[in-house]
């Protein structure tokens, strides 16, 4: 039980995809954990008292996970599918808003859903497109980029789970993140 | 653009960014000279770049949702809280006279996926099903305008149970009182085939009339197929919502989640309602807080084994009905096997009458449930229940099996019992065909049976051929269930030790070879699954297959492969031994082993090794049996062992010594042999270990009494097999009482024998002979044995005499 926590998952991982059943089973308990950190991360600015939709959120993402049938290789490997999880909800919710919209007669509004610092909005139906063609560029970026923004994962999060260097993420994050913004404003 | 194209520009890009925002232009056209595409993309990336600083830099965020006036015809008064899956409001009928005040339940925007409105319309159809004074009702449902799924409950106004019960400051008795309503609602759901799994103060209020209501039946479970359909089983599979200190061991490690699941999570909320503290002493354990009787109630309750707990809510509210009534209640600390076991003990006598009560009682329950499935038009309710019979049939009797498979005496009562479950578990893994877990009680119940018939090493009933036949049966259910797709690392245990079953049964009528290949197969498998689970447990089986094919090995004849095999043995027991200090289990297979080691050393003629590891094993047996002191096997292996160090201090000269541990050994085998005289593997010992203390007392010059103890050895051996006639060990003590009684014959006059003696000795060897050479033609005469004929054949020269041909049939016995 004092095992390093990530070789446990790297292992139970491991066995899932060598076709151990109850290692997704054994999973969970570790998953659930760390899915909620980053689901906390996620929701680090929402009210206090909703810990039950980070809950509910942390399922969402586990139903997600647990249909994708690529082998996992390691930690890292299942925290950018988590990752990955965590856009497909968000992005999925908004694409649905959208077409709700349509469906109500009204003109199909960009910059919606997402709150941006900087006081606009993020389009997430467009920057799920955009991160599609960055991915054909850079799948590595894509990947970097939707840790970041969806799983809220920090420089040095990101850096571990890519087993790159802090440095390396900083500048591709500063790369994608430029042609990015230029693909959403043009 | 291409990557490659992508990395030039990167490549550019990050140059560029290091400069003043001025002197960036003319850097990149320098760099990129004749290729004005290049630079028109890492200028407008920079221009990007300076606009976008805070762009992306806040992760996203979950949409606030606009708040709620109203849903549907209701007016929204305020939001009382967040489910799993949604949020709940409390509002009022706009359009009705009497304001009655509903709470509301609206998936939560965002979360609206397909499992979850499944999830939703499964609530509002199991709570469309419950009608209980307990249970908050369901009122009405509808979609919300922006298409939101709600459903309408009643409102019920009061606090969690726990504060109220904290508020009011009431005692004991009238919160159990209150508990048992509860418990009273839970029953109910159960009865209409719904698991709350959910179950804690949050969801249990009470109202401002003092009724206890259950609510959220969000994450609820119907046990019942054909209402929730094949795709709800699926989406209970992979979503699990539950709180985890009131969530059951089975249902935090995700497995099928039962009746018991909430009797689990009721006793720690029984704690909590009692105490006012949420954590739950251990099974077993108490605090000292409460009256020990509910101590007991809850620990019962709570164990980590469903099967353990009380079998309903409705037993666990009966038993606190007791509590409140003065009565004594059923709840126990201990274990089933531990009482079982007392009660064994206090009444030997009775054991196979309470097996055959224990039994019909079992079958009356099989027979009950069949009745229902027949008369139910509900077909596959009565399946799931036969499904729950099977599983208590099944945990009951092995429970009661195991309870007293190592008190004397209980032979005939573990047949029975493993007969008869056997008889129900075939029955039942029939209609429930292809069903893996049906499957593997039934390879439990054929190994038990095996293990009965003749098998393992406690007490049997001496018929090896069943067992074989028995172990056979099993071991084609453990093969199809490891080679089933999706077979798990237990499957793959269970077949080995399958294999090691077998293979000691070959063992058992001598056929080595086979028995050979079988534990190899056994140790291969075991290798394997101790590369995935390192756990002393399987340390614990890998050193009995390893020890299992030390002795094949040596009986082989092949002392270095032995040696080997059993170095790895003892090595794995150590292991778990240190893992495990307080497990005898793991001592006493490092006696073994150590045993074992031994009595290769012994036929290696390295007799000085042979005792120290020899004294070695009888000093962890000596250990193990002052701490249990009523332990069957335990005694037979301790004599086992005596016997042998006998041996060696016999060999080393020591006749005192080896006199004392020959003596010691007869004693404790007569023991079990009397305690239990249908065993015959107690009487195969006592045979074996008279013929070692006869040769012991002839060696010290006592030839009479050694001639008395030879005698009753082949007597003994001779009534094992007319019973049993391939019982190897049998045939070998009978073979060896006659040459022991032989050489006893031949020099108990010392250099000089009388001929009547001479003759008499002739005869018995003669009869040693014949059971060699029986044993010989059936090419049952293995690794030290071979020499045997010859030896005898060349005593029986020495007896002088016409000279003996290979076939003894025709030679003079009178």
């Amino acid at each position: 039980m004092a095992t390093d926590p990530s070789s446990d998952v790297t292992r139970m991982l491991r066995d899932w995809s060598a076709g151990d059943a109850s290692a997704a089973d054994r999973l969970l308990p570790v998953v659930y954990g760390e899915l909620h950190r980053l689901a906390a991360s996620y929701l680090r600015r929402e009210r206090t008292g909703h810990t039950l939709q980070s809950t509910a959120l942390v399922n969402e993402a586990w139903m997600k996970l647990a249909d994708q049938s690529a082998p996992w290789q390691n930690r890292a490997h299942f925290l950018g599918v988590a990752a990955q999880a965590m856009r497909r909800i968000l992005v999925d919710h908004a694409r649905k808003k959208s077409a709700q919209k349509r469906g109500g007669h009204e003109a199909r509004v960009t910059l919606a859903d997402v709150a941006a610092p900087d006081g606009g909005l993020v389009d997430l139906v467009q920057l799920d497109e955009a991160l599609e063609r960055l991915a054909a560029l850079d799948p590595r970026q894509a990947k970097m980029v939707t840790m970041r923004f969806f799983a809220g994962l920090t420089v040095e999060e990101t850096a571990e789970a890519l087993g790159v260097s802090e440095k390396t993420v900083k500048r591709e994050w500063a790369a994608a993140k430029a042609w990015l913004h230029r693909e959403l404003t043009r | 653009m291409t990557p490659e194209r992508w990395q030039l520009v990167q490549h550019v890009f990050h140059a560029a960014l290091e400069l003043p925002t001025e002197g960036r232009a003319a850097f990149v056209a320098a760099e990129t000279p004749g290729d004005a595409e290049l630079e028109a993309e890492v200028v407008s990336l920079l221009a990007s770049a300076d606009s976008a600083a805070d762009f992306l830099e806040t992760p996203a965020q979950a949409p606030e949702e606009p708040p709620r006036t109203r849903i549907g015809p209701y007016d929204v008064v305020r939001e009382i809280g967040h489910g799993g899956m949604g949020t709940v409001f409390l509002a009022i009928r706009a359009d009705e006279q009497f304001k009655k005040r509903v709470a509301i339940k609206v998936v939560r925007r965002g979360m609206d996926t397909d499992a979850v409105l499944r999830r939703f319309r499964q609530e509002r159809q199991i709570l469309a099903g419950l009608d209980h004074p307990n249970i908050a009702r369901l009122l009405d449902g509808g979609n919300t305008d922006d298409g939101l799924p709600y459903l309408v409950m009643e409102y019920v106004e009061g606090e969690p149970v726990t504060t109220w019960c904290e508020r009011r400051g009431i005692g004991l008795r009238e919160r159990v009182a209150l508990f048992r309503t509860i418990c009273a609602a839970v029953q109910f759901a159960h009865q209409n085939l719904v698991v709350h799994r959910d179950l804690k103060p949050g969801n249990i209020f009470v109202g401002t009339d003092g009724a206890p209501k259950l609510l959220d039946f969000g994450v609820a479970k119907l046990l019942n197929p054909e209402v929730s359909g094949h795709t709800f089983e699926m989406t209970a599979a992979s979503v699990r919502v539950f709180t985890p200190e009131y969530a059951s061991p089975e249902q935090i490690r995700g497995e099928r989640i039962m009746t018991a699941s909430d009797v689990y999570s009721l006793g720690v909320l029984l704690h909590e309602v009692l105490t006012g503290r949420r954590s739950v002493a251990d099974a077993g354990r108490t605090t000292g807080d409460l009256p020990g009787d509910l101590e007991r109630i809850i620990a019962m309750a709570t164990r980590e084994e469903p099967a353990r707990r009380y079998a309903s809510v409705e037993q666990l509210s009966e038993d606190l009905r007791r509590w409140l009534e003065g009565l004594p209640v059923k709840a126990r600390r201990d274990t089933f096997s531990y009482r079982t076991s007392r009660f064994f003990a206090r009444h030997k006598a009775a054991t196979a009458a309470a097996a055959l009560i224990l039994l019909s009682l079992v079958g009356g329950i099989v027979a009950t449930a069949r009745q229902a499935r027949i008369a139910e038009r509900e077909h596959a309710r009565a399946e799931r229940r036969l499904e729950d019979v099977r599983k208590l049939a099944g945990s009951f009797l092995f429970e009661f099996h195991d309870a007293i498979a190592s008190l004397p005496g209980s032979t005939p009562a573990r047949e029975l019992v493993v007969r008869r479950a056997l008889e129900y578990l075939g029955t039942l893994a029939k209609e429930a065909s292809g069903d893996p877990a049906a499957e593997r009680d039934l390879a439990d119940a054929y190994e038990r049976l095996a293990e009965v018939q003749g098998g393992g090493s406690g007490p049997n009933l001496g018929d090896t051929a069943g067992a074989v036949s028995s172990q056979r049966g099993a071991l084609a259910i453990r093969e199809r269930l490891a080679a089933q797709p999706g077979a798990g690392v237990r499957d793959r245990e269970s077949l080995a030790v399958s294999h090691g079953m077998l293979s000691k049964l070959y063992l058992k009528s001598w056929e080595l070879e086979p028995a050979l290949e079988e534990g190899q197969k056994a140790v291969a498998l075991l290798e394997d699954v101790a590369r995935a689970d390192a756990s002393p447990r399987i340390r614990l089986r890998l050193g009995g297959t390893y020890h299992n094919l030390g002795l094949l090995e040596e009986l082989l004849g092949r002392h270095k492969e032995s040696l080997a095999a059993l170095g790895k043995s003892t090595a794995a027991y150590s292991f778990a031994a240190a893992a495990r200090p307080g497990d005898a289990a793991a001592r006493r297979g490092l006696a073994l082993a150590t045993f074992e080691t031994a009595s290769v050393y012994h036929h290696m003629d390295n007799i000085a090794a042979a005792r120290t590891e020899g004294e070695k094993a009888v000093a962890i047996y000596e250990s193990i049996l002052s701490g249990d002191q009523g332990n069957a096997r335990l005694k037979m292996d301790l004599a086992m062992a005596l016997h042998d160090v006998g041996e060696y201090a016999g060999a080393l000269k020591d006749l005192p010594g080896a006199t004392a541990r020959h003596r010691r050994a007869l004693t404790l085998v007569e023991e079990l042999a009397d305690a239990d005289p249908r065993d015959a593997r107690a009487r195969v010992a006592v045979a074996y270990c008279a013929n070692g203390f006869g040769a012991a007392l002839a060696a010290g010059g006592n030839a009479a009494g050694a001639l008395a103890l030879h005698a009753r050895a082949a007597k003994l051996s001779e009534a094992v097999l007319a019973a049993d006639p391939a019982n190897g060990y049998a045939r070998r003590n009978l073979a060896t009482a006659f040459e022991l009684a032989g050489n006893a014959l031949s020099f108990r006059s010392g250099a000089r024998p009388r001929p009547k003696d001479v003759a008499e000795a002739r005869r018995s060897y003669e009869r040693a002979l014949a059971v060699w050479q029986a044993m010989d033609r059936e090419k049952k005469l293995k690794g030290g044995d071979a020499a045997n004929p010859q030896r005898l054949l060349a005593a029986i020269a020495r007896c002088g005499g016409p000279a003996l041909a290979g076939n003894p049939k025709s030679a003079p016995t009178q």
